[in-house]
């Protein structure tokens, strides 16, 4: 007796109307099996990376918009994913200078308080932008552990994409960026990202993930 | 030889040994470290105690590409050390004045290594000494203070019958070691170098430019961005890249050299950014670009490289 299971959300998701197909038959072509690749990995980065405002990009963000040579994603990172070794350098100076001068106010309000009233406490704000990293949106390149690449594949894939992936617009709820994409606040890539970086994902056939970040030039390591 | 001069005339020459680029004169190796970034690698290890590799002395052997940058850029030309030793030595041979001149030279600098060991020598007695009488003259001066000029005579006594000792010993000693023809109180030098005796070797015949491997394009690119290059096996790539000399930073990138269009597995990229990723460092694929016609454009070519790290997730 033929049971019919109930498809997993991931295959609901590549089922969805979220993204047109290439193909008018059954056949899948080559573009569907990596927009399916892209789906997978977005499936992955949003359950269990708590990535959010993930789109599908088919087309250059960059004029003349034409389509790419294979899907990118973007998406928002719950937290910074990378920081410049020199940024971070940045980030730590500017720390320490707060907890000085935190220590110095204490301080001060130790000698200043003649009564027993408690000192009101200074709040400890993590999510200070000023010292720590604020997440930005990051490109992603879905890829398969089986693939072949080359300097001029990866080449291709850095010479369309913008710095910072466009915004996606505030009514756009589906899965698709916008093409071309919606006229925002350009971003700017700051003083820190100064080549193109995008995160390179690969699948292995269990379904493992692997990100690693890919920078399209000289950019020295982090010193973790 | 590093007691001739300290001065490098350029073009040098690389001597090419059974396929090896090697150098023989410390300064020229000092040289090429400091002016072009290029370390090489040191060969020579000690007779008594080959295992002790981390100690390597001259020569210094270059990577092909590091003989054929200096080529190229006109700091350098090939050798081919055979050839060239054949016809010098075997087929013109040396003249009697010129045996002589270099006999001459040898004995000169022998006794001037010979000075040099018995002086820094001399300093270090000296030194000691001294320790041993400030220590004496404390001891004597805690027990009778009184006494204190007669013990800095006695301490001079010492002092010169133990120079006049050592001078004998030593004598003895060096005119035994070293063979009879040589005058008493030199060393006996072996020159790392064939010039002199021998002229410095003709620009002409030039041996052709190094066969280079594939990622020179990159090393090149490298190189000239003032990255220092050391072979790379250690951390299974071609070249670990250095931003400054490898004595003072640890290296930065594990490099790998590709074509254009070289296939490059998912798994190598994986398997590199990890394993830089461990040791604090990135992962580097890179080479020439091509024309889109898929034209191999020449030297002005420009390199294209990726660095690939661990995104920690």
């Amino acid at each position: 007796m033929a049971v019919r299971r109930a498809s997993s959300a991931l295959q609901q998701l590549m089922a969805s109307d979220g993204y047109v197909l290439d193909s008018v038959d059954d056949e899948l072509s080559d573009w569907d099996h990596y927009c399916n690749l892209a789906l997978q990995v977005l499936h992955n980065l949003q359950h269990q990376h708590r990535w959010t405002q993930l789109k599908l990009h088919t087309h250059s963000p960059t004029a003349p918009y034409a389509r790419m040579s294979r899907p990118l994603l973007s998406g928002m990172p719950p937290r910074r994913l990378y920081v410049h070794p020199d940024e971070q350098i940045e980030f730590i100076r500017l720390d320490d200078e707060r907890k000085k001068r935190r220590k110095a106010q204490e301080k001060r309000q130790v000698t200043d308080s003649t009564t027993d009233t408690v000192p009101p406490t200074i709040p400890e704000d993590d999510d200070d932008p000023e010292t720590t990293p604020q997440p930005v949106r990051e490109w992603v390149l879905p890829t398969h552990i089986g693939e072949m690449w080359s300097l001029r594949r990866m080449a291709t894939v850095f010479d369309v994409i913008c710095s910072v992936p466009p915004d996606p617009g505030p009514s756009n709820d589906g899965l698709l960026a916008e093409n071309p994409p919606s006229e925002g606040p350009i971003q700017s890539p700051g003083r820190w990202r100064e080549v193109k970086r995008l995160l390179l994902a690969t699948v292995d056939d269990d379904s493992t993930i692997v990100y690693y970040i890919v920078h399209d030039g000289i950019v020295k390591p982090r010193q973790n | 030889m590093a007691a001739s001069s300290d001065v490098v005339s350029e073009p040098f020459p690389i001597f090419r040994v059974a396929g090896n680029y090697i150098l023989y004169d410390i300064n020229v190796v000092s040289h090429i470290r400091r002016q072009y970034n290029i370390c090489g690698v040191l060969l020579g290890s000690l007779p008594q105690i080959p295992q002790q590799s981390v100690f390597l002395g001259l020569p210094l052997q270059l990577l092909p590409e590091e003989a054929r940058l200096l080529a190229e850029q006109g700091h350098a030309y090939i050798v081919d050390d055979a050839r060239e030793h054949k016809a010098a030595m075997l087929e013109a041979g040396l003249s009697e004045d010129e045996k002589a001149a270099f006999r001459t030279l040898l004995g000169r600098q022998s006794m001037e290594a010979a000075e040099a060991v018995r002086r820094k020598a001399g300093e270090r007695k000296e030194k000691a000494l001294k320790k041993i009488a400030m220590q004496r003259r404390k001891h004597k001066e805690g027990s009778v203070e009184t006494d204190a000029s007669g013990s800095t005579l006695e301490g001079d006594d010492v002092e010169s019958s133990l120079f006049s000792n050592a001078s004998q010993t030593e004598d003895t000693a060096s005119t035994i070691s070293v063979a009879s023809a040589q005058p008493p109180n030199s060393f006996a030098v072996t020159p790392t170098t064939s010039y002199p005796p021998l002229p410095q070797p003709d620009l002409s015949p030039a041996v052709l430019l190094p066969e280079v491997p594939s990622s020179y394009p990159l090393f090149k690119h490298l190189q000239q961005k003032g990255y220092f290059m050391m072979p790379g096996l250690r951390f299974g790539c071609q070249y670990s890249i250095y931003p400054g000399d490898p004595l003072r930073f640890h290296s930065h990138f594990l490099a790998v050299g590709r074509g254009w269009d070289d296939d490059i597995r998912m798994m190598e990229i994986v398997g590199g950014g990890r394993l830089g990723t461990g040791v604090k460092k990135a992962f580097m694929i890179g080479g020439n670009t091509e024309c889109k016609d898929g034209e191999e454009v020449g030297d002005q070519s420009e390199v294209r490289a990726f660095c690939f790290e661990w995104a920690g997730m």
